[in-house]
């Protein structure tokens, strides 16, 4: 655990709407190991979007505000760090790519003119300098005729290429922590699967960390080494990427489980669904936030929210694990 | 570029043909006649025949129509049937009037207008949004000679800052200023009213847009997301809009220089009206929807240099 790069401490983000506080985190614990790919993988709502906002410090304020917690990044506490400092860790130590490669390049500015932007940003680096490094990027990332790329707009690449112009630009000052906010929910599976292994090559390359925001089982599979699993605001299991998919021990993250084909199912198998909705979380419900979808749902499950309890390597927060409160969950207290 | 200019222009002769059709049966229709307006009502009817015919009113509509346009084509804007100059002597006279006043009020609404409204959209809710917010509905629903009568209620009358009526001499830029300035300004403000509006609303819909957070994400100064980042999308619907709020400028200035009796294209029309002057009218009317062609094609060129996106083929 030495090799921490990144360790957020019972963050809580919450928003103040008119209709009441949402409670978007509600106590996310994680840590990311130098060069380690972190997936995090949760339903919309769950948290993770802004999980990631928060450690850029990008949250909207208001109505958004970092309620508690500790974000530590290379020895330092994000969350008490000034506008100033932040902003020397933004896309210079740390980088973010987004899910709408349509949306997130600005549509009037040449792909080079943002590139470079990004660079001269944070290094001592003249225009032209800037400019043969931007075209560098571009070539590091695949896309075809660098020099020629870089004086394009956004709109007249391809989603595709445009997101590999986003990874040029965010990998551009060779940060320690890319964070990736569901980089290929937008993209058509051929592209996706490209962007992954563009993603998992620079990490090589760079030897940065990533952390992986995803909906979709298949890419936390194919790319992460290990997988936080987000719900109602909080991280509900933690592991390596193998034993999590060999061994779920969360309800939720075996239903997850559950609910996706396998090309060895029999035709009779019914895919499992989870019943209900991800919470509002305006209105988490008290306990528990997943009890009222949950299999194994016990009444203490509905008064007790559960602790983060640590099984070797591997995290679960749920009661069924938590030496104090096992037994409610034998065989014959099933109702 | 310069094929669809030219391209442009062709495409505006037909919008032009139309308008001149329009205007020639709008004219028409209304009750009155030149002749009778020119001699008094006590002229005789014998009178009043002979100066029809001198005025070539005798004939049918129809060859009335293409002679008109006839001459036209040929660069002849005819005479005046009032006061029998040439229409054209007239308007050159008084064009630079109206276009000193309209091209002055379009900068000043832009040059105030942008500023506010960024200051309003960066600093939401604050007091000078509120200032903002109500400064533009005023703008929006004062209209321009009420607003002409009470600047020159103030400037003039009380302060006697600036002269009350009239257009200044032409050739002194100095006096010729001091007569615009209040015209200029009664329509600028209106002008400022638009584009601070949009300007907030059109910012501060695209701060919530995903590439102002990218720039964000990679540390670079508020500012800079502000000016290099937002404003420049912003722009696009600014400049889109402007150009339609120019061309509502222009109806407003017609009042403006009838408020303030200064020569101009409005001045003209309206004295055309009055005493059913159809060449003068008719040429004037020409003259209106000429305008508005060239700061409809201006706007598209304009919009052309601030999206990339935009082509002209």
């Amino acid at each position: 655990m030495n090799d921490a790069l990144l360790e957020i401490k019972n963050l809580k983000t919450y928003f103040y709407t008119d209709e009441g506080i949402s409670k978007a985190v509600g106590g996310v614990d994680l840590v990311i190991n130098r060069g380690e790919i972190l997936g995090i993988i949760g339903e919309s709502g769950s948290g993770k979007s802004v999980t990631a906002l928060s450690v850029m410090r990008l949250v909207a304020i208001p109505p958004g505000r970092i309620v508690s917690g500790e974000i530590w990044f290379a020895g330092k506490n994000l969350l008490e760090m000034s506008l100033d400092e932040i902003r020397r860790v933004r896309g210079n130590e740390i980088s973010m790519i987004f899910q709408e490669p349509m949306t997130s390049l600005n549509p009037v500015l040449t792909i080079g003119n943002q590139i470079i932007e990004n660079i001269v940003t944070h290094q001592k680096l003249d225009k032209h300098l800037a400019r043969e490094h931007a075209i560098e990027m571009l070539k590091l990332v695949g896309i075809p005729s660098p020099g020629k790329r870089v004086d394009e707009y956004p709109h007249q690449l391809s989603g595709g290429m445009r997101q590999r112009a986003m990874i040029a630009m965010a990998l551009s000052c060779r940060p320690k922590l890319l964070i990736a906010d569901e980089p290929t929910t937008a993209l058509d599976v051929t592209i996706q699967a490209q962007i992954l292994e563009l993603i998992r090559k620079m990490r090589k390359e760079i030897g940065m960390a990533v952390m992986m925001i995803t909906h979709d089982l298949a890419v936390i599979a194919e790319v992460a080494d290990s997988v936080a699993v987000a719900y109602g605001g909080k991280v509900m299991e933690y592991g390596d990427v193998v034993s999590i998919f060999k061994d779920p021990l969360h309800p939720y993250t075996k239903a997850l489980y559950n609910s996706i084909p396998r090309i060895t199912d029999s035709k009779k198998r019914r895919l499992e669904v989870i019943n209900g909705l991800v919470p509002n979380p305006l209105e988490l419900p008290e306990g528990c936030s997943f009890h009222p979808r949950c299999k194994f749902v016990r009444q203490i499950c509905k008064q007790m929210d559960p602790e983060l309890v640590a099984l070797g390597e591997r995290r679960v927060r749920c009661l069924m694990y938590d030496p104090a409160y096992k037994d409610s969950f034998k065989a014959e207290s099933y109702p | 570029m310069l094929n669809y200019i030219i391209r442009r222009i062709l495409q505006s002769i037909p919008i032009l043909f139309v308008v001149l059709t329009l205007v020639f049966v709008f004219v028409r229709v209304l009750p009155g006649d030149p002749a009778v307006a020119a001699l008094g009502d006590y002229a005789s009817k014998e009178a009043v025949q002979a100066l029809r015919e001198k005025l070539g009113l005798d004939v049918s509509l129809w060859v009335q129509y293409f002679r008109f346009l006839g001459n036209l084509f040929k660069g002849d804007l005819g005479t005046s049937l009032i006061t029998g100059y040439p229409v054209a002597k007239q308007v050159i006279r008084v064009l630079p009037y109206t276009l000193e006043l309209t091209v002055c009020a379009i900068l000043f609404g832009y040059i105030l207008g942008i500023p506010l409204g960024i200051s309003a959209a960066v600093r939401r809710n604050s007091f000078i949004d509120y200032f903002n917010r109500v400064f533009s509905l005023l703008g929006l629903s004062v209209p321009a000679f009420y607003l002409g009568i009470l600047l020159m209620y103030l400037f003039s009358i009380k302060l006697m800052w600036f002269p009350v009526v009239g257009g200044g001499d032409l050739s002194d830029p100095l006096d010729n200023l001091r007569h615009l300035f209040l015209p200029g300004l009664t329509l600028g403000l209106i002008m400022t009213a638009y584009i601070t509006r949009m300007t907030r609303s059109s910012l501060l819909e695209i701060l919530q847009d995903d590439y102002v957070r990218t720039a964000r994400s990679k540390g670079i100064t508020d500012r800079r997301v502000l000016y290099k980042h937002a404003l420049r999308n912003a722009l696009i619907p600014i400049v889109a809009l402007g150009g339609l709020y120019a061309v509502v400028l222009i109806g407003s200035s017609v009042m403006v220089e009838i408020v303030f009796s200064r020569p101009g294209l409005g001045s003209l029309m309206v004295g055309a009206i009055k005493q059913r002057d159809y060449n003068t009218l008719q040429s004037v009317m020409v003259i209106y929807a000429g305008m508005v062609v060239v700061i409809n094609l201006m706007t598209d060129l304009i919009y052309g240099l601030v999206d990339p996106r935009i082509k002209y083929k």
